[in-house]
């Protein structure tokens, strides 16, 4: 296990080296950001004193490597536009992020796991029905026209809560369910189709036929069916905290994505690569964590780890 | 107070008498004209006042005298109406009677890097925070004319280089210190020789000619240039309290600065909201707001604006669309306010750049027919909703030198057809490139409509759309072909030297050039250097018809700025062509 882990820590690590890198390359490609950071009417010298101040003056290379160094020792730069850390321009930002991807898909795994048992165990009635088109609905509609039917209906129709912004939990209702929508459907898809999967095995057979309850079933399918699950749960958690972009726009919500936007903009070269290796970094802790959870849920992953072979 | 109980469109008045010299405003500083979105203008104002100058005590910088203290705010009208009132009874000098409204909310898009040291402000998204906390020397009036605020005039020595401010007595910083020379000198030096100067790159230009200043005695300060120079007075810095910076230093200045403005710093949250509470001390009883506490809070997607006013949660929501305006008409509660000719959108003629390679827009009839081929009077009504119109020129209206008799060119394709087959350019294919901008709202959809015009007069033109980032740095560094389209913020544009500067006419502007006209540059070199408001604003004359006679840009589209008030605010009044929140002098809460 030690091994195992060991090496997914190495793979992450390259990982992050190469988006470091990739993102190094594509921002610089770009364009030169002293472009967008200079009045209409700044002279030579005006320009070339704020590339000296940004460290712009350098060549790409030496950049580069000063990139890399900072980037070692968990600094991830000044940003040029904020003219601030941007560490402490991602650490201000991302618990908002946090907090609504955890909301998010807390909504997500409850109700699209929920619904997609439902719907397994009751396959073909109107409840079925009713998940899948709530499942085809979830994965169809724009996070952003979602966003603005809830808000016309919730906030400004009923006044149930506020159109956006950040605040109390009320405030957190709407972006969540919007940023929600979409692992809810696609969790409650998979979770349909996993557990019917599993139903249709002899070992579940079996239980039926001893007579075990409903509940009991029902936590016993799961957990066989819940490999993929966990593995899509995993991956939308990850991107509901790298892809929350358009809902914290239309939401007005101050998180990592609005600053990534606006950082990519304005050329803000050290603020995107920061956000998207922090987002990066949550992506393989993310994953990682899910590799490890596999050998929790199936026996039979512990064994392999330990080398024993597994039936087929 | 009026109850909004049917929607109206209401328009800026026009007439409204200017406001008591040093008794509202803004301010305009140099760097927040500078960096974001060009170069601010306001100078020309000041620069005459300082030609003729010798001892200006109150008057309007550039030559305008300003009126009997009349404080004004633009009352919202009663349903049904459809202009702005003029006077806001609640204003008055004695003061305003506290609202029952405490907190106002104003919505806008962004506000870009959201410094809240007004000395750091760049850009023009960044005013509202600017006029939020600073009061100036001299500041703009409600029709743009700047006025003595914190001074109460200047004298400007016959060399030009010194320029002695007197200030006003009674003036209370927010930290409860006096307001005095040496505030002003601190705020000087801070940008000039202090130990942060060199990152105040977006004040290089003020840096080149200003020196220092020297105290002179408690209201009186004296500001040194090395070289004339006739934009000082509306570039100066605002003052900061000198003992709260020298305590706290500059970076935690910078995070919470202190100045004498309305309002009162509090906190900012970045990307969401910046708030203020009442300056209670406020020198200006009629500039002081009736509401205690005002919110900045930055609501990107114009509908959940829309959402915002329409619930309550935003008292005021900036940067509308039109048919976003047209459809808050069935509001009851909402009325939507009309800031006319605040962008200008041009078609710059972009080919003109490159002197040594031919092309046909290098003939002034081909340019003619392209702006007669293009329906403008249809495209403001479809498009923009009304909520834009034609310009006779490519001059802007606030710009000195505009030129009322110039006629717009008529939309007139058959007569553009003819033009382009005697310029053998029948069949003429060409460029245009576009982006997306804040300033000219729908810019892809402006140009998409210029090409399906021109394309009924037989000329081919192929869209470029360029990401705002990568066309603006294109534009500027000659990486464009054919035709380019490009916004101008009028506001900026209130000095005629700006125009050309700025706007890319002026081939000497010194890291955007463009035409390379030499009767064009010949025209911006005098009016660079003339201090006589009256003889600037001739020869701005001179160069807006020449501007029109050769159409290097052609004049596409003015459009208004569209904000939606709620109904805690009773009375709105704003700065002409002015598109950015605030300030907030001339807002009455219920």
């Amino acid at each position: 296990m030690v091994r195992y882990v060991l090496a997914r820590l190495g793979q992450s690590i390259l990982v992050l080296f190469v988006v470091a890198t990739v993102v190094f390359g594509l921002s610089r490609a770009s364009g030169n950001a002293v472009d967008l950071f200079i009045p209409q009417d700044a002279t030579a010298e005006t320009k070339a004193q704020v590339e000296k101040n940004l460290g712009l003056d350098k060549s790409i290379p030496q950049q580069y490597v000063a990139y890399l160094k900072n980037l070692a020792q968990g600094d991830l730069g000044q940003s040029f536009a904020y003219r601030r850390d941007v560490n402490g321009l991602v650490r201000t930002a991302l618990p908002n992020t946090i907090e609504l991807g955890v909301c998010a898909f807390a909504f997500g795994a409850i109700f699209g796991v929920g619904i997609g048992v439902l719907s397994a165990m009751r396959q073909g009635s109107w409840l079925d029905s009713v998940g899948k088109g709530l499942a085809l609905v979830g994965q169809s509609v724009p996070s952003f026209f979602l966003g603005m039917i809830l808000v016309i209906v919730f906030a400004v129709s009923f006044r149930l809560f506020p159109p956006f912004g950040q605040g109390g939990f009320s405030h957190l209702v709407l972006p969540a369910i919007t940023l929600g929508a979409f692992p809810l459907a696609s969790l409650s898809r998979l979770t349909r189709s996993a557990v019917i999967e599993v139903l249709r095995k002899d070992h579940t057979l079996f239980e039926r036929a001893k007579g075990v309850s409903g509940a009991r079933l029902v936590v016993h399918t799961l957990r066989n069916a819940s490999l993929p699950i966990v593995t899509l749960a995993g991956i939308q958690l990850g991107g509901l905290f790298s892809g929350a972009v358009i809902v914290e726009t239309v939401f007005a919500w101050p998180g990592v994505g609005r600053l990534a936007i606006q950082a990519i903009s304005l050329r803000d070269y050290n603020v995107v690569q920061g956000v998207v290796l922090v987002n990066t970094a949550i992506f393989v802790v993310l994953l990682f964590l899910v590799d490890v959870s596999y050998g929790l849920l199936d026996p039979r992953v512990r064994r392999q780890g330990r080398g024993v072979a597994t039936a087929s | 107070m009026d109850e909004f109980d049917a929607p109206t469109v209401y328009h800026h008045d026009e007439s409204m008498p200017p406001i008591e010299p040093g008794t509202f405003g803004f301010a305009v500083s140099r760097r927040s004209l500078l960096a974001g979105g060009g170069a601010l203008a306001l100078s020309a104002f000041l620069a005459a006042c300082g030609s003729s100058s010798k001892s200006t005590t109150p008057t309007t910088a550039g030559g305008a005298t300003t009126a009997p203290p009349t404080s004004a705010a633009n009352a919202i009208p009663a349903a049904g109406s459809s202009t702005t009132a003029g006077n806001a009874t609640t204003t008055t000098a004695a003061g305003r009677v506290d609202a029952k409204t405490e907190t106002i909310a104003i919505g806008v898009a962004s506000l870009q890097e959201a410094y809240v040291d007004p000395q750091w402000a760049t850009g023009g998204l960044i005013f509202p925070l600017m006029w939020a906390i600073s009061d100036f020397l001299y500041m703009q009036n409600q029709e743009g004319k700047f006025v003595p605020t914190l001074a109460t005039g200047y004298t400007l020595s016959d060399d030009k280089l010194k320029w002695t401010f007197k200030l006003r007595s009674g003036v209370k910083m927010h930290d409860g210190s006096t307001f005095s020379a040496k505030d002003v000198k601190t705020a000087v030096d801070r940008v000039v020789s202090g130990p942060n100067a060199k990152d105040f790159t977006h004040l290089n230009n003020f840096k080149t000619y200003v020196t220092g200043a020297n105290v002179i005695d408690d209201l009186t300060v004296e500001v040194v240039t090395g070289k004339p120079f006739s934009t000082l007075v509306v570039d100066m810095a605002p003052p900061i309290a000198t003992d709260y910076y020298t305590k706290v230093g500059d970076a935690a200045f910078k995070a919470k600065p202190v100045c004498s403005g309305a309002w009162k710093f509090v906190s900012q949250e970045l990307n969401a909201n910046v708030k203020y509470e009442r300056h209670e001390d406020y020198w200006d009883p009629t500039r002081k707001p009736n509401f205690k506490k005002l919110v900045y809070a930055i609501v990107p997607d114009e509908s959940a604006r829309v959402a915002g006013i329409k619930t309550g949660t935003l008292d005021i929501a900036y940067g509308l669309t039109g048919s976003t305006a047209d459809g808050l008409k069935s509001e009851a509660n909402v009325k939507i306010v009309e800031i006319k000719e605040t962008g200008l959108a041009y078609c710059m003629m972009y080919d003109n750049v490159y002197p040594d390679q031919p092309s046909p827009l290098k003939d002034v009839n081909v340019r003619k027919a392209l702006l007669m081929a293009i329906d403008r009077d249809a495209i403001g009504k479809a498009l923009y909703k009304g909520f834009a119109v034609t310009p006779s020129s490519a001059t802007p209206k606030i710009t000195p030198g505009y030129n009322p008799a110039t006629k717009a060119v008529p939309f007139d394709p058959e007569g553009a057809k003819k033009l382009l087959a005697a310029a053998g350019q029948a069949d003429l294919t060409l460029t245009l490139n576009t982006y997306t901008t804040t300033t000219i709202p729908d810019m892809v959809k402006l140009t998409e409509a210029i090409v399906s015009y021109w394309s009924q007069v037989g000329v081919k033109a192929t869209i470029n759309n360029v990401e705002a980032a990568t066309y603006l740095p294109s534009f500027r560094n000659k990486q464009l072909k054919g035709a380019a389209m490009i916004a101008g913020p009028t506001f900026f544009y209130l000095e005629p030297s700006r125009l050309s500067a700025t706007s890319f006419f002026w081939s000497k502007a010194p890291y955007t050039p463009i035409v390379g006209d030499t009767k064009l540059d010949a025209l911006v070199d005098q009016i660079n250097v003339e201090t006589d408001f009256d003889k600037r604003t001739a020869l701005g004359r001179q160069q807006a018809d020449y501007l029109d006679e050769q159409l290097y840009g052609l004049p596409i589209i003015t459009t208004s700025s569209l904000v939606a008030v709620g109904p805690n605010v009773t009375a709105f009044g704003f700065i002409k062509s002015n598109p950015y929140a605030g300030p907030t002098s001339w807002i009455i809460a219920k």
